[in-house]
């Protein structure tokens, strides 16, 4: 089932080795109802990654509350399994057991892993490679791995912290493909943290605009799917464009908008 | 081409060894010939030395097993304990900051100044040689495997709990496996130094092995003898070693596999 998120609060305050002390978030108050695909957009170093890491439970907030459904989020679980921004596809396994990682953990047997394992990776395109090393693969591939791991725990919330941002522009893009694909059939909610406009305009119902550790913007993106390069050039996707770089603090009188990409 | 390469370099071993010799008494530096033909007349049955009451006329075959065996099972028991104490120690900073200064301090230790007391503790027996080569193996296999474990990729940890993964699965398929490549290095290292300490603790204090037939043979000036174990001990050692580097590649297939797709 995909479930409510509701963010009350949350501050996260982080001890720098130098002993300054390094305010990630402040007072984030968000809900994301269920099966909701949000893009956190901002700058590097302003707190999107470690507000996806406290709803993941990797990071514990010193202050508010994270839910998820009616649970309190306290630690990580595969109710919100994650795809990192590195590889972190294990390379000591063979890509089957990869995908059935989650699966073991949680205790199911070997035929009802191999019968989950089988569907996920053919949803990915790789059912040709069960049985290769992740070293076999392409990082594009490896990606793919990584999402059939999160679609095989069914977890309720997808987290993705930059998952695309190491592949060159035309793998991204099926990679877009694949996702929106995947997560219209699941209808679960997905946290998409990017600093790329273009890829949160072309995958987000929703973008979360974060600065200096605050959600500064709220914006709704209404435009209809699938996000061809006539939707991302239309005057509504132009207009956010130049909202979301205005409040990152970029000039966009020359720029062509879409194309743009926050700095940092 | 690396074979014919070892076997070249093993022949101007053999060719710079017989010129050495040829310059020196033969009592003193025999030749390769002389040396293999003593282990000839030694290996299975030995008439000079059950002249001397030793072997029991077996020649050297029970010596070299007792100091395999000892040596096999010292570095079997040190890297059990060594892995475990090492990647433990990861999550557990009290046992990382014991198991710290316990290496630093007996790390240092030569095998002279420990050997007497693990004799004085354990006997003339083949636990204390045993207990050597373990007690070095653990400190070494101790600091292999908790850089190995630290050198593994924080995300990765991170992916497996997110993917609902407890301590121990985590330990079992992503510490030990990802921590293999960087531990065989140190395993290679630690059996390779075991052969000395083994030698070396049954020279201090023992009635069988090769150290053992070593000093025997130096007390009774028998050069041709010492030779003949050090090669015997030096080929098992090597044998021990292809062993260990093909079952460690077995375990790494992983890591040797083709680069992706691009």
């Amino acid at each position: 089932m995909p479930a409510k998120v509701v963010f009350d609060n949350v501050s996260c305050v982080f001890q720098h080795r130098s002993g300054q002390l390094v305010q990630a978030l402040r007072d984030v108050s968000f809900e994301a109802p269920e099966g909701q695909f949000i893009c956190v957009v901002g700058r590097s170093g302003h707190g999107k990654t470690t507000l996806l890491r406290v709803l993941a439970g990797l990071q514990q907030p010193t202050g508010g509350s994270v839910a998820v459904g009616d649970r309190h989020v306290t630690r990580p679980g595969r109710d919100r399994a994650m795809v990192f921004q590195q590889d972190t596809v294990f390379p000591w396994m063979h890509v089957r057991d990869n995908v059935e990682f989650g699966l073991a953990a949680a205790g199911l047997s070997k035929s009802e892993r191999r019968r989950i394992s089988d569907r996920r990776l053919s949803e990915v395109g790789l059912d040709e490679f069960a049985q290769s090393w992740p070293r076999e693969l392409s990082g594009g591939m490896r990606k793919r791995v990584a999402l059939a791991a999160v679609l095989a725990v069914d977890a309720d919330v997808w987290l993705m912290d930059e998952p695309f941002g190491s592949l060159d522009y035309f793998t991204r893009r099926q990679l877009h493909d694949l996702l929106i694909e995947l997560w219209e059939e699941a209808n679960k909610t997905v946290f998409f943290v990017t600093h790329d406009i273009e890829e949160a305009l072309i995958l987000a119902d929703r973008v979360l605009l974060v600065s200096e550790g605050r959600i500064v913007d709220d914006l709704p993106v209404a435009l209809p799917r699938p996000r061809d390069e006539d939707v991302r050039a239309s005057a509504e996707a132009v207009g956010l464009t130049k909202r979301i770089l205005s409040h990152l603090g970029v000039q966009t009188t020359h720029a062509a908008p879409s194309r743009l990409a926050a700095q940092g | 081409m690396a074979f014919a390469l070892q076997v070249a370099g093993i022949a101007i071993g053999l060719v710079l060894w017989e010129l050495i010799a040829s310059s020196q008494n033969e009592h003193v530096m025999p030749g390769p010939l002389e040396a293999f033909r003593y282990i000839g007349d030694n290996l299975t049955h030995s008439e000079y030395l059950a002249s001397k009451g030793l072997s029991e006329g077996h020649g050297y075959v029970p010596h070299l097993w007792y100091t395999t065996r000892n040596v096999l099972l010292g570095v079997g028991i040190g890297t059990l304990v060594g892995v475990t104490i090492g990647l433990a120690s990861l999550r557990l900073k009290v046992l990382h900051d014991v198991a710290s200064a316990i290496t630093a301090v007996f790390g240092t230790a030569p095998i002279f100044v420990a050997a007497p007391f693990f004799l004085i503790w354990f006997g003339i027996v083949p636990t204390a040689q045993i207990m050597i080569v373990a007690f070095y193996t653990t400190l070494l296999m101790y600091v292999f495997s908790r850089r190995a474990g630290e050198n593994i990729a924080a995300a990765h940890i991170e992916s497996a709990l997110t993917l609902g993964a407890k301590r121990w699965l985590i330990f079992r398929r992503v510490h030990l496996p990802g921590a293999i490549p960087e531990m065989t290095g140190g395993f290679r290292i630690a059996l390779a130094g075991a052969w000395g300490l083994c030698g070396i603790a049954e020279l201090l204090g023992s009635q069988q092995g090769a150290g053992f037939l070593i000093k025997f043979y130096s007390t009774a000036f028998e050069v041709n003898g010492m030779l003949a174990l050090i090669i015997l001990l030096g080929l098992i050692a090597l044998a021990v070693d292809r062993i260990a580097v093909e079952l460690a590649r077995a375990a790494t297939r992983w890591a040797e596999a083709g680069h992706g797709v691009r």
